[in-house]
């Protein structure tokens, strides 16, 4: 019965699921059905709706109950063991027990709490048992935590302490409320004390059989009496097997846990069948599978497939603060039946669900790697984004430390600095995190050993590879692990994407594994919609019409209303003209508890729309903790004129290209505390986005001259809601009216599917042939995606060692990349022919070819590089901080006009002053400004005309879109040609100072210790006087053999507040230390 | 509504012939000791056994034989099916509400539905006997479907569980049935009184004007027996 069980239109069980459902008829599903989420859009995210009144409850109830019915019929003989298979029995259409259940939880948790005790202990063990059969364990947690003290038992019965409900309900009322709150405990889980607790409430129950069983069932007739027991005894076997449960969640045994619950369940059963209770009998069967199940969640299953490293990670998992005991239905399947950790799977395609757990997975992943390859293997971890590496390289610090895992992270500038080298060279860590440009400069470098004792490569966010921008680079990156790291492994993390098979065929042909779990899992329902304001003058109402989308989400009759006004600052004129306006007034009426992300495709708009939002909410709660750490810290960095710091007043964060990294880390990290409710942002925040939100407002989801693409739509739509967010999310798209064009749009784009990934080499080989008729590969080395491709072959050409072996293997280097078997024959051949003839010019200039192996150029870019440094007549002393950065700086004038001439790949710098004005002598002074440690507020007033948010975005923009990616870049790699043209290298003893040059320009700082002290998360504004202290406390110790970064995070975590006070700016020495706890993700 | 008085004689062969004894004490006490055999492997401790049994004979208390005659009239005249030997008791005074005393299946106009019914035996002279009041709120739980989801449920388990290939659809079809609101529900009087049709014309009455729409089918039925009710145990058992 294909299809039977596919989620209907919107969410809604389609009728052909089930004979029942057919019974019932559509209009009474769907009215249920838009009953279940109407509720749930009201309870959650407009709270200003309609009450409960406008449905009909009855109704809900009615087919909440037939589709019960439908899932106790499909437990069927297998005595419910989750297990069932999709029934035909009786030639009728049935779904999967799984999706019957997972509607069954969606109808049943919408309908109201029960008020009687056992009717509440009923709804409660059947809303559990749905959602672990349903494969939805975490919307169980949540249920249990939004419903709170409404999930009381006692409350109920309007009792208030245990011994007031035995008296009124006697024993068997006390055995049924404590079993039921040790139940609640265990489906909790917030902490291993829950578990703890759940086996002391029944060790309770033990101690006080004695007392309180024999008069309670004394008071009872002969036949009562006789039934009691029975069903006692049922309760007895049920208590005994949570309490086992909690137990094995919390230790891992008894091992041999399913077959013990078999046992205690089927005497269970058998008393409640003997003691002539239907319902518990009923409620023993459905809720013994579910038990099973969790139990095949827990980590300590995983433990028990992998030896010793794994075990003892698991023990620090349940351990740890936030524990983890259960997995999510997706990192279990692709562990269990993606077979995640068979030896034998080398290279894998991971396609999760956004907020699917992937990183866990990453981490038993290089665990059991490490534990296989043994001392002196790496693994790298890629991330597409600084920010990123930072949470992962914290998260993996925190979760493999325990097990003796080394992590270190690298920074995404495409250098390697003096710390690095120390790093590189002295082999101190078994984790790398870093980005994929960062990466593939280290493999191909021959100085260091990486590509050699790199044991596992993990891709995070592989679908970037259809990335116009990074595609061509990632796609480099895997071909180049491929040929050159033969003992390394591929792990590829992504969202859905439909042609990830593809993908696990180009990386491993041999045998291709591609993981697909849970298209249709997600953590939470998800809502998406286009929102638009009706009115006159000040007067408006918003509304929200539920759209039918391409993927799995749940719509409802529309629209809904979502609030009045008639005090907004703006008319119904403008709300309506401008989406940014409509967007703020959302913003305002929606409910913001859970964190709402509004975006715009502009930094000029997402100033405008927080500004509006400031304007028309109230000040928040007084701000306290992080909020108010990070308002004096922005306050510091950009002036307390800058309009963010009053924004976080009424908890509005801000987060774009225009604010330095640091501030956007902490915007991240308010975020995710829920410290801010609001946080205004580019459409560019989907990539590198790490923190849940209930809600989204997209303003526009323009992208340039397009719309933004469908898989960043939908990765971003995935973050609406994750499995410790409320149980519905919800996506807005602003549009004019209700029946305009712009409506239609949003209904098209959202109903469009996730494109299929393609390789960038494709395209750009078919736009060259379409008015070429060869490929000139030197010519095109300096576009963006050509120039990594002329470097990867500049690299095979420089591993070929002769021309005659390049040629006779360059169609199976070709091979390697993901796009040349895609290609048309004539691209084929044209391709070939193009590398062969290129290769044929790169014998002729072998120094270009293996200098842009390590500088990241192409070999052309060398070469102009070369000759514009003669021309600057450099001497290796000008290779100082004071050489290049102190007084006019004509140096520096002189390099970065090298790049701005002849090194295309860091064009971005042409961009840097205001209006791309290309005054050469400017830039480098704003280069030499941002090292000499000066303020944005300072450098914006000396070169963006003035200290003003517009100015003030640019500077920074400049500084951290542009200056810090590609100025160290380009002086990195002309040092590194400068080196090789002066016929000296750049490696030698002594000169990791001289390295460290470009990270200067990176961290915007000028000493070595003030760059390691930023590579170790230390604030830029006290990093140079911390630097000093930390190169006191060496004395005369080098500093890159004797720091590593364990080390000095020691060394910071113990420097007394007075080191860390400030040079200037109002920030106390205690603050700057916090600031620097959060950024470096260290705990106080 | 029905009533249907019969003979003495008639009473004898048909008690004889059509009416199925209860379980008796001994069958059910061994039930349970089973039940509670392995209770100890909870940590917990078995009830006394000592303290459950009977001290009298319960299956010849006249209201099981009452229970045991109505489900005769209903197998032969309502064309109803009682497939699954009972549940032992369902009086559970903490379940959310207490079970029906007759639990199986109807027909009426072809299809087939789910039937649940009420049994009151009384040797009360008052006419209405004071039993009907509480016939009468049984009966309105049934009909407002108040309890009986999980019984419903426990069919279902027994359908699937073994059960030939006719009584699954015939299980099929009660579901079906009674997703649409049809079901049967039945209040049986069984009285060693004249036969009066007072006895439940107005509890009937009143049933069917607070029975909203998409409530169940509701049959009245009282049973005048030719034997008095403290003996109604013994004829049954006689009769066996």
């Amino acid at each position: 019965m294909e299809g039977a069980g596919e989620p209907g239109k919107g969410g809604m069980p389609p009728a052909a699921a089930h004979f029942l459902f057919e019974a019932l008829g559509d209009r009474r599903m769907s009215d249920a059905h838009n009953a279940a989420y109407g509720l749930k859009t009201g309870r959650l995210i407009f709270p200003s709706r309609a009450k409960e009144g406008r449905y009909d409850i009855g109704n809900l109830e009615h087919v909440a109950e037939a589709c019960e019915l439908a899932a106790v019929r499909q437990w069927g003989e297998a005595g419910g063991d989750g297990g069932a298979a999709p029934g035909t029995r009786r030639g009728e259409v049935e779904a999967p027990l799984e999706d019957l259940c997972r509607w069954c939880f969606g109808f049943l948790e919408a309908c109201p709490v029960p008020a009687h005790p056992a009717a509440k202990f009923s709804h409660v063990l059947r809303l559990f048992a749905y959602a672990y059969v349903g494969d939805r364990w975490e919307a169980m947690r949540r249920y249990v935590r939004e419903h709170g003290d409404r999930l009381e038992l006692r409350d109920g019965a309007g009792e208030g302490s245990h011994e007031e409900a035995a008296k009124r309900g006697g024993w068997e009322f006390t055995v049924m409320s404590e079993v039921y709150d040790a139940l609640l405990l265990l489906v909790r889980k917030d902490s291993a004390e829950d578990l703890r607790r759940c086996g002391k409430i029944i060790e309770g129950l033990r101690g006080r059989q004695e007392e309180l069983e024999p008069p309670y069932l004394e008071g009872l007739g002969p036949i009562p009496r006789a039934a009691a027991a029975c069903r006692l005894a049922a309760m007895y076997q049920f208590a005994r097997s949570v309490e086992m449960l909690a137990e094995f969640m919390l230790l891992g045994t008894p091992r041999d846990v399913e077959a013990r619950l078999d046992f205690h369940f089927d005497r269970s059963i058998e008393a409640s069948g003997v003691g002539g209770s239907a319902e518990l009998d009923v409620l023993m069967r459905i809720v013994k599978p579910a038990f099973k199940k969790m139990a095949r969640n827990s980590v300590w299953m995983l433990a028990r497939r992998a030896g010793g490293g794994l075990a003892r990670f698991v023990e620090s998992l349940v351990g740890s603060e936030r524990p983890t005991f259960e997995l999510l239905y997706p990192q279990r399947e692709t562990i269990l039946a993606g077979g995640l950790l068979d030896q034998a799977s080398n290279a894998m395609v991971i396609n999760l669900p956004t907020s699917g757990g992937k990183t866990l997975l990453a981490e038993f992943k290089i665990i059991q790697v490490a534990g296989q390859a043994g001392g002196g293997s790496t693994v790298a971890y890629t991330v597409p984004t600084r920010a990123l590496v930072n949470q992962i390289a914290a998260r993996l610090r925190r979760d493999l430390g325990p097990v003796g895992l080394r992590v270190e992270k690298m920074s995404g500038a495409v250098e390697i600095d003096g710390f690095e080298d120390g790093m590189l060279s002295g082999g101190t860590f078994d984790v790398l995190v870093t980005t994929p440009e960062k990466l593939l400069l280290l493999v191909r470098n021959p100085e260091y050993d990486l590509a050699k004792s790199l044991s596992l490569c993990i891709i995070d966010e592989a679908h970037n590879l259809g990335d116009e921008a990074g595609g061509m680079n990632l796609e480099m990156l895997i071909s180049t692990v491929k040929r050159d790291c033969p003992g390394s492994g591929l792990l590829l993390l992504t969202p859905f994407m439909p042609n990830s098979d593809e993908v696990a065929r180009w990386i491993d042909p041999q045998s291709p594994r591609s993981v697909t779990v849970g298209i249709n899992w997600r953590p939470n329902d998800r809502m998406v919609g286009a929102y638009y304001a009706e009115g006159r003058g000040r007067s408006m109402t918003t509304y929200f019409e539920p759209l039918a989308t391409s993927a799995d989400t749940i719509t409802i009759d529309g629209p809904i209303t979502v609030g009045r006004t008639d005090r907004f600052s703006k008319t119904a004129g403008e709300v309506k003209k401008a989406s940014y306006a409509l967007t703020s007034l959302l913003a305002t009426q929606i409910d913001k508890s859970q964190g709402l992300l509004v975006l715009s495709n502009t930094i000029d708009n997402v100033w405008r729309t927080a500004d509006l939002i400031y304007k028309n909410i109230d000040d928040g709660p007084s701000l306290g903790g992080l909020a108010g750490l990070t308002k004096k810290f922005v306050a510091s960095e950009l002036g307390a004129e800058f309009p963010l710091v009053r924004y976080l007043d009424r908890g509005i964060g801000v987060h774009h290209a225009g604010l330095p990294d640091d501030v956007r880390f902490l915007m991240e990290r308010l975020m995710e505390s829920g410290q801010i409710k609001v946080l205004v942002g580019t459409t560019t925040i989907a990539q590198g986005l790490n923190f849940p939100v209930s809600g989204i407002l997209v303003s526009s989801y323009a992208q340039g001259y397009g719309s933004m693409r469908h898989r960043d739509f939908w990765n971003l739509l995935g973050r609406a809601g994750r499995v410790d967010q409320p149980s519905l999310g919800v996506v807005g798209i602003a549009v004019d009216e209700a029946r305009g064009e712009k409506m239609g749009r949003a209904a098209m784009y959202v109903k469009e599917s996730t494109e299929m990934l393609a390789s960038r080499l494709v395209e750009m080989v078919e736009d060259v042939l379409s008015a070429h008729s060869k490929i000139d590969l030197a010519h095109l080395a300096g576009e963006p995606g050509w120039s990594s491709f002329v470097q990867y072959i500049a690299h095979m050409k420089n591993q070929s060692g002769s021309l005659g072996r390049f040629v006779s293997e360059s169609e199976v280097m070709l091979r390697e990349t993901f796009g040349y078997g895609k290609l048309e024959p004539r691209g084929q051949q044209a391709l070939l022919d193009a590398i062969r003839e290129y290769a044929g010019e790169l014998d002729k200039k072998p120094a270009a070819a293996r200098l842009s192996d390590l500088t990241g150029f192409s070999p052309e870019s060398v070469e102009r590089a070369a000759a514009a440094i003669r021309g600057i007549g450099m001497s290796s002393a000008d290779w100082s901080r004071d050489g290049l950065f102190r007084g006019a700086a004509p140096r520096l004038t002189g390099l970065m006009t090298a790049m701005l001439d002849g090194i295309p790949e860091v064009g971005e710098l042409s961009k840097v002053l205001p209006g791309g004005r290309r005054h050469v002598p400017s830039i480098a002074s704003v280069v030499a400004d941002w090292v000499g440690g000066k303020g944005i507020a300072d450098i914006s007033r000396s070169h963006f005309g003035g200290s003003d948010p517009a100015s003030m975005t640019a500077c920074v923009k400049a500084i951290y879109g542009r200056v810090i990616h590609s100025a160290t870049w380009g002086l990195a790699g002309l040092q590194r040609i400068h080196g090789d043209v002066d016929g000296r290298g750049a490696t030698g003893p002594g000169s990791r100072g001289a390295r460290n040059l470009p990270a200067m320009v990176y961290h915007g700082v000028d000493t070595d210790e003030a760059v390691l002290m930023r590579m170790n998360g230390v604030p830029r504004s006290v990093a140079r006087g911390v630097g000093s202290a930390y190169a006191e406390y060496l004395g005369g110790r080098d500093v890159y053999s004797a720091s590593s970064s364990g080390m000095v995070l020691k060394w910071l975590g113990d420097l007394p507040e007075s080191g860390w006070r400030p040079e200037s700016g109002e920030l106390t020495g205690k603050e700057c230390k916090n600031v620097w706890r959060e950024l470096a993700g260290v705990e106080g | 509504m029905h009533g249907i008085k019969v003979g003495s004689e008639g009473y004898g062969k048909y008690v004889s012939e059509r009416v199925e004894p209860r379980r008796t004490d001994t069958e059910g006490m061994q039930m349970v000791e089973q039940a509670l055999a392995e209770v100890e492997s909870s940590g917990l401790k078995a009830p006394a056994l000592e303290r459950l049994r009977a001290p009298a004979r319960l299956s010849a208390e006249p209201w099981r034989s009452g229970e045991a005659l109505a489900e005769r009239y209903l197998r032969d005249f309502e064309k109803a099916s009682f497939p699954y030997p009972r549940l032992r008791d369902e009086r559970n005074p903490y379940a959310s509400s207490a079970g029906p005393d007759l639990v199986g299946y109807a027909e009426d106009g072809g299809d087939t539905m789910f039937l649940f019914g009420e049994v009151k035996t009384t040797g009360s002279a008052t006419r209405p006997p004071e039993v009907v009041r509480d016939l009468r709120i049984q009966v309105e739980l049934l009909l407002s479907k108040r309890g009986t989801t999980h019984l419903v449920q426990y069919l279902i388990k027994k359908a699937e569980t073994g059960s030939a290939e006719h009584d699954k659809r015939r299980n099929d079809e009660a579901l079906k049935s009674y997703v649409t609101s049809k079901w049967m529900t039945a209040g049986v009087l069984i009285s060693d009184q004249k036969p009066d049709e007072r006895d439940l014309k107005a509890v009937f009455a009143r049933l069917e004007k607070g029975a909203g729409p998409g409530e169940g089918l509701l049959r009245l039925v009282a049973l005048y027996v030719p034997v008095p009710i403290s003996n109604l145990g013994k004829s049954v058992e006689r009769g066996a």
